[in-house]
């Protein structure tokens, strides 16, 4: 990527059936997932039946009856996904209709102007007439309009293994100054419905076989995003 | 244009990207005492108008609402709570992006050093082309667990930043903690092998 991230991270989400409870610090530790002194350090926010949320090493779990996300802001991402692969290798049973591979970024385009124009390149105020000349007149009582939320789809080829390509552009909330912009990409995976799943065999020999090219890809669309700071 | 379709993305409140507008922490005492009372009125009404605290435990499985409609109604509940009184995950306290990741696997192991055949993924190489030496010691306690003829590495050079701000590179080598391989990967392997040795042919 051109522009060095100031913050960036991975996530998976799966959705599907799981038991919240199975996902302590000590059943990662005794399937030799994560290390002994790892789930010893893990900083658990609840484990019961219902919903499971934990920081072990560098992964933050969130497990509730119908969905698992797993994200690490700490790269290399490949970590990450040999974590899910491994867990869910032993849950084979688990069925799972619906992946996520998600990469998030925020970096900063030096001000608040550049980000501006970049948001005038993305999301043009011309075609909005009259609202548009008076949202580019400038700030209203320390505020600035424009967009604030543009969301690009593109779907996958139908198959046995569906889904959709999600680029989001956001200002971002995280770098001071208005200067930065959070661009999230979501590749999603579906293989139909649940009540047909049977266990997670498919999905998890998918995102052990999709990952580094699927976040290779987000890579380039977020440095295309980052490519427009070049083009004004 | 298209409709928005969004199943797998974080949840909204995630640390990721936080709303400007930060919740104030005493609503998520309100949200638990919320949550509480509207799991005791289901099961008061579930236990045929009886107060759920006052019931006893033959009169609790008798229930009127099936297990998975219970769940699925309160499933629902803990939605619109989460909804209505957002809270935001602690950032990480470090992050870690990669200037330069290469991959690599343990060809020789020293006193002090191993050594690696080493592929550079960030130039898109597909196979191996460097070999390196990497002090034993600069390996975390966990890593060192892993280290052993042929066990696969990640070694990045990158940036950490701190949650307040301070940023230094680093070079870091990671041992990956491998899937175990299945009876099916076994049999698709030999079923490769068989493939490529069958397709060559000698002169």
């Amino acid at each position: 990527m051109r522009i060095e991230p100031e913050l960036g991270a991975c996530s998976i989400v799966l959705l599907g059936h799981f038991n919240p409870l199975i996902f302590s610090p000590l059943w990662f530790a005794q399937n030799k997932i994560v290390s002994e002194t790892q789930a010893t350090d893990a900083e658990v926010t609840v484990v019961n039946p219902q919903i499971t949320v934990c920081k072990i090493g560098k992964f933050q779990i969130q497990v509730d009856f119908d969905r698992f996300a797993a994200d690490t802001a700490e790269a290399p991402w490949i970590d990450l996904s040999d974590f899910v692969t491994r867990t869910f290798g032993l849950l084979i049973h688990t069925p799972i209709n619906q992946m996520g591979i998600n990469r998030f970024v925020h970096f900063s385009v030096g001000n608040e102007e550049t980000r501006n124009r970049i948001g005038n390149l993305l999301a043009p105020l011309e075609p909005w007439g009259e609202w548009g000349k008076e949202i580019a007149k400038g700030k209203v009582d320390g505020r600035r309009g424009g967009y604030t939320d543009l969301t690009m789809l593109q779907p996958k080829a139908p198959g046995p293994m569906s889904g959709h390509l999600q680029v989001q552009v956001q200002p971002s909330t995280r770098i001071k100054a208005d200067a930065g912009i959070f661009v999230h990409v979501n590749d999603h995976y579906t293989s139909g419905s649940l009540d047909q799943t049977i266990g997670c065999e498919r999905m998890i020999a998918v995102l052990a076989k999709s990952f580094e090219p699927s976040i290779r890809r987000s890579e380039e669309l977020i440095d295309q995003v980052m490519s427009l700071r070049e083009q004004i | 244009m298209t409709a928005a379709v969004a199943s797998t993305l974080p949840v909204e409140n995630a640390w990721f990207q936080p709303p400007e507008r930060r919740t104030p922490p005493e609503f998520s005492i309100i949200a638990a005492d919320f949550k509480s009372r509207i799991q005791s009125t289901l099961e008061a009404d579930s236990f045929s108008r009886k107060i759920a605290e006052t019931a006893t435990q033959s009169e609790r499985e008798d229930t009127k609402i099936s297990e998975n409609r219970r769940t699925a109604i309160i499933r629902a509940i803990d939605r619109a709570i989460i909804s209505a009184f957002p809270s935001t995950a602690p950032a990480p306290t470090l992050s870690l992006e990669a200037l330069q990741e290469w991959e690599g696997y343990v060809t020789a192991i020293g006193d002090e050093i191993f050594r690696g055949r080493l592929i550079d993924l960030t130039a898109g190489r597909k196979i191996e082309e460097e070999e390196a030496d990497f002090p034993i010691c600069d390996l975390s306690d966990d890593d060192r667990e892993l280290l052993e003829m042929g066990a696969v590495f990640r070694w990045i050079i990158g940036y950490q930043r701190a949650k307040g701000g301070t940023k230094r590179r680093v070079s870091q080598v990671t041992f990956r903690r491998l899937p175990a391989w299945t009876r099916k990967d076994l049999m698709q392997a030999k079923e490769t092998a068989a493939e490529l040795s069958h397709e060559i042919s000698w002169k």
